[in-house]
């Protein structure tokens, strides 16, 4: 039986589309939010920190403030920033806005831009509120 | 989109698409991202504008009931957002039955420990920590 088969068209995957910025801001989308597990994960920390006293919180901003825990902060929010700002946009695709061409690919380059301001702008409240 | 509409009014008034089901699979998840939306949005500008992160103003944050309840939400939001993400994920790239239903009851559990973990900080804060 198997002979008689003829080979099934294939949809085209990854790796015969030309790139563009929608499909892009799709798998960021996804990526993003499998990501967002660290961004719960460091805010479950400073909760649970926050509950287990001021020595222990202490310890959390210490190893937060390091040059790596920033780091992995900023990642954090980066991924959060870049998701709620695409999560706005997808909000608005299920409202019937929007979904066009021209305007998906512009919307599109706004929330990756968004994403990487949206979380500059958060660290740098950060530090503001910090006093630094 | 001019296309006729083959649905009976029946399937229409019960709204499930051709698989029958995960309509609201599709609406919890946007519920949860709306709420998620202003959670976040308020938490972090009141956290950031308004306090200065240290232990004690933040023990004084979460000693509003209003702050502290936007807070737990948030965290009951994250996680079911997150688990409901995570489940789709799965579906697209787990197809072994078997591991499929292991990894999607390890996801159950993961969201209901970041909500247990939130929530029980949450409350120890707001009795004061």
């Amino acid at each position: 039986m198997a002979d008689s088969i003829q080979p099934r068209p294939l949809s085209p995957h990854l790796q015969v589309w030309r790139w563009h910025v929608t499909m892009t801001t799709s798998i960021l989308h996804r990526a993003t939010g499998v990501a967002n597990l660290a961004a719960i994960v460091v805010l479950l920390a400073w909760l649970a920190a926050l509950a287990a006293g001021s020595e222990q919180y202490a310890a959390f901003q210490a190893l937060i403030g390091s040059a790596f825990g920033r780091l992995v902060l900023f990642g954090c929010l980066v991924s959060v920033s870049y998701h709620i700002a695409n999560g706005i946009r997808h909000l608005l695709f299920n409202l019937g806005i929007g979904l066009d061409k021209k305007t998906a690919t512009i919307s599109g380059w706004v929330v990756i831009v968004l994403g990487f301001t949206g979380a500059i702008k958060m660290m740098w409240l950060g530090y503001r509120a910090l006093g630094h | 989109m001019a296309t006729k509409d083959f649905r009976t009014p029946l399937s229409k008034a019960r709204g499930n698409g051709a698989s029958g089901h995960g309509t609201e699979h599709v609406i919890h998840q946007r519920a949860l991202a709306v709420g998620l939306l202003l959670g976040f949005i308020y938490a972090a500008t009141s956290i950031l504008f308004f306090t200065n992160l240290s232990h004690q103003a933040m023990v004084e944050w979460f000693s509003n009931p209003f702050n502290a309840g936007v807070m737990a939400l948030l965290i009951i939001a994250a996680a079911g957002h997150f688990n409901l993400g995570v489940q789709v994920v799965i579906e697209d790239y787990i197809h072994k039955p078997s591991s499929k239903a292991l990894l999607m009851l390890g996801i159950n559990f993961l969201a209901a420990l970041m909500a247990a973990i939130g929530i029980l900080s949450i409350i120890k804060i707001y009795l004061g920590a």
